[in-house]
């Protein structure tokens, strides 16, 4: 059977998805038994050129988020070159931290006015960031800040080795979804737009206990020393496990740090923002109308922790916004 | 007129090209960046205590300089525990990144993809062999799980929160961490070893790749007390020290029109860009501290720099050999440094983590990270959400120094028969190490 040939391209981002997936070299010996990685600008230095020829890319892992033309230039060619595209990492799916940019206009004084005009010329800036579902059909994502190893794992073994796997049915593919896990044991695709990650929130899988479901205070991050062991939220921290996507384990909340959503919402979940509202709202022990409203006035940038990681694809709010709607918005 | 644009650049963080315009005899290179990164954009607003989350998509070692300046700002002490485990978690940032240049350096003429599917076949021609590529991703592997002990997560870490640390270690951690430790060392001298085989013994340097000098360029490192920030010009003299919290009063930040990354540069000269000298430059990192003079408290690190000074000669060194073996002293060092902080005695301790009781008006904060010299200040408002915020980044501080490396190469290739991808490609192991 031919390799499958594989594209690994990273837009705007910070170089750790790439590395995540270079530190899968374990198993590259395997990996590479079944693939051949065509494009990787990152790793092998890799020109547009080398998409030239006729032959598709069978799985493109796409990382970072469309911040620039170019970004958004690569977005649809890849998706036109790939037959598979997967949106590798929280920027990529969701936007990512960049995304949080969309909540204020540009400041000048920090970022350097982009020109197509003068030599050299620079990719043009978009006034609003989004993810690669924002621009093109995404076929899988790969959600994380980045993804976590045996998710990676898990998504080549489904993606790219064709059932030619010989460890398929390995742990991490096992705590996948019934529906990915059985495609993976199976050799075929997973079905389409699934994402390599639980399906339940987070706090299934956190290692801390609820207890009363009640808290009385609410909490900023600096004011607690929480206790080991008891959910975060029930001592007045906020936490996101509830809305979020599980897959990471709970890696943020076993050392003492609340989940800030980067595996983007749960399954069930329509809006993070919401569910938070709600979920915060019922579980806050308030006997009086003004001791809710202190514990309401303690709620502080609401849009940029709800939506720390996803504002530009998952915030219910902003779907459908567009470039002009962001520049008509802020004014430019 | 002529054009020429040699893209995309292998192993840096952000995506970057050079481009080249000649014309008439006169040539000049551009190292751009071509993403922004728009860090006060992401801060403003957000409440402070978050800052940490946040901006380790800068680098890792982000996340500490952060917290450490919500110290400054909540006014309040880390307990012994919290600063030995904020130590231990930067000595693993330290060895990860330098390990996975060392890595870069000795794949940098094949393709390690494939390369680990023809293991055994030797067509590739690496200058190290399979054996050692895999021992030293090994050792990065084993470095991330203990950054994923001490910090939650490896490429950005989250438990090191204003006041301390998020959680108490519990014993399997500490058994995991020494024989991470053990075997950490045993990966860097490894790495040494390979370093020496091929580039200080062999025939590396005399056939061209790391010949290189930069043109001379002050350096800038923080001390190790970290009480002031030493400076030393092109010669090699100490400059007057710098208090870290006026760097912002000394340090500059330009942005030109045709890349997205800021120049860092001495305020006290006025603005011109690399191409007119590197007079208001400063070179930060492994070379920066090299130059400036840091001794290692330990004994194989501090033997290796000895030997590095006795081959090369007294600092100030500006060659790509010079970078390239500070990397590796500094991986040592951090070796033994993982070796010396992953006891149990130094990682138990009453309390991780003091919590504020009030909170000032600004806070700043810097540290070496392994990339060179980083500092933060934020400004706060009364309900603690971020008004203003300057962070100066080692990206930044080398811009100008990489700008210089790129016309250097561009220029050296000029004037013999180098091809556009041998070109492309000594650039960007030039820009390696800084």
């Amino acid at each position: 059977m031919p390799k499958r040939r594989v594209a690994i391209y990273s837009a705007t981002g910070c170089s750790a998805c790439d590395n995540s997936i270079l530190g899968l070299h374990y198993q590259v010996g395997a990996f590479t038994g079944w693939a051949e990685i065509v494009f990787w600008p990152y790793l092998r230095g890799d020109s547009w050129q080398v998409l030239e020829d006729d032959r598709q890319i069978d799985v493109c892992f796409f990382c970072g988020s469309i911040a620039t033309e170019e970004d958004r230039h690569a977005a649809l060619r890849l998706r036109a070159a790939a037959r598979v595209l997967v949106a590798c990492g929280a920027c990529a799916a969701f936007g990512g931290l960049p995304g949080l940019v969309n909540l204020i206009p540009a400041d000048p004084t920090e970022m350097s006015t982009s020109s197509q005009d003068t030599w050299p010329p620079l990719p043009r800036a978009k006034s609003r960031v989004s993810g690669l579902p924002g621009i093109v059909p995404v076929d899988y994502f790969v959600p994380g800040c980045p993804p976590t190893q045996p998710l990676l794992w898990a998504c080549f073994q489904a993606l790219v080795s064709g059932g030619e796997s010989q460890i398929r049915a390995s742990f991490s593919a096992a705590r996948l979804p019934e529906a990915i896990s059985t495609a993976v044991a199976a050799g075929v695709l997973p079905p389409h737009g699934s994402t390599f990650a639980g399906e339940k929130a987070v706090c299934a899988s956190c290692c801390r206990a609820k207890e009363e479901k009640k808290f009385s205070r609410l909490y900023r991050g600096h004011e607690l020393d929480p206790d080991a062991g008891r959910c975060l939220l029930e001592q007045g921290l906020i936490c996101q496990g509830l809305a979020t996507r599980e897959g990471c384990g709970g890696l943020c909340t076993a050392v003492g740090v609340p989940c800030r959503g980067c595996f983007g919402k749960a399954e069930a979940v329509y809006d993070a923002g919401a569910k938070m509202v709600s979920a915060i709202s019922s579980t806050f022990d308030a006997a009086e109308a003004g001791q809710a409203s202190e514990m309401a006035a303690r709620f502080v940038d609401l849009a940029g922790t709800f939506y720390r990681y996803t504002l530009a694809e998952q915030c219910a709010l902003l779907a459908g916004a567009s470039e002009e709607r962001n520049d008509a918005i802020h004014g430019s | 007129m002529q054009y020429t644009v040699l893209e995309p650049l292998r192993w840096q963080d952000r995506p970057a090209r050079i481009s080249v315009e000649e014309a008439d005899g006169r040539l000049n290179a551009y190292y751009q960046i071509t993403v922004p990164w728009q860090v006060s954009r992401m801060c403003l607003g957000r409440p402070v205590e978050e800052i940490p989350r946040i901006l380790p998509i800068l680098s890792p070692a982000h996340h500490i300089v952060s917290a450490m300046t919500l110290d400054r700002l909540f006014q309040v002490e880390p307990p012994p525990l919290a600063v030995n485990m904020r130590q231990a978690l930067i000595s693993t940032q330290y060895f990860v990144h330098h390990m996975r240049k060392l890595y870069f350096l000795f794949c940098s003429q094949i393709d390690p993809f494939r390369e680990y599917h023809i293991r055994g076949n030797d067509s590739g021609k690496p200058f190290v062999s399979s054996r050692v590529l895999d021992a030293m991703m090994h050792g990065v592997a084993l470095a991330e799980e203990a950054a994923t002990i001490l910090g939650g997560r490896p490429e950005h870490p989250v438990s090191v929160v204003p006041g301390g640390v998020g959680r108490f270690l519990k014993p399997p951690h500490y058994e995991r961490l020494a024989e991470i430790a053990e075997q950490s060392l045993k990966r860097a001298m490894e790495a040494a070893r390979a370093f020496h085989e091929r580039f200080v013994n062999g025939s590396e340097i005399s056939t061209g790749i790391l010949e290189l000098h930069l043109e001379p360029v002050a350096s800038l490192a923080l001390s190790r007390d970290m009480s002031h920030i030493l400076v030393t010009d092109e010669a090699g003299n100490e400059k007057a020290p710098i208090p870290p919290e006026s760097v912002f009063e000394t340090v500059g930040l330009h942005f030109e029109p045709w890349t997205y990354q800021p120049f860092a540069y001495f305020l006290e000269k006025d603005w011109k860009g690399p191409e007119e000298g590197m007079e208001r430059f400063f070179v930060v990192g492994s070379l920066a501290r090299l130059n400036t003079g840091r001794p290692y408290d330990h004994s194989l690190a501090e033997t290796e720099r000895q030997l590095l000074l006795s081959t090369l000669g007294s600092p100030p060194h500006f060659s790509l050999i010079a970078a390239f073996w500070s990397l590796v002293t500094e991986l040592i060092d951090s070796a033994e440094s993982m070796k010396e902080q992953f006891t149990q005695e130094k990682l138990t301790g009453p309390a991780i983590r003091s919590v504020p009781v009030t909170m000032g008006e600004r806070g700043f904060a810097s540290m070496e990270s392994p990339e060179g010299f980083i500092a933060h200040r934020y400004e706060v408002n009364d309900q603690g959400l971020v008004q203003s915020i300057q962070v100066l980044d080692a990206a930044s501080e080398n811009n100008a120094v990489r700008c210089a490396i790129a016309r250097a190469v561009i220029e050296a290739s000029r004037s013999g028969t180098v091809e556009r991808d041998r070109t492309k490609a000594m650039i960007e192991v030039s820009l390696l190490p800084f």
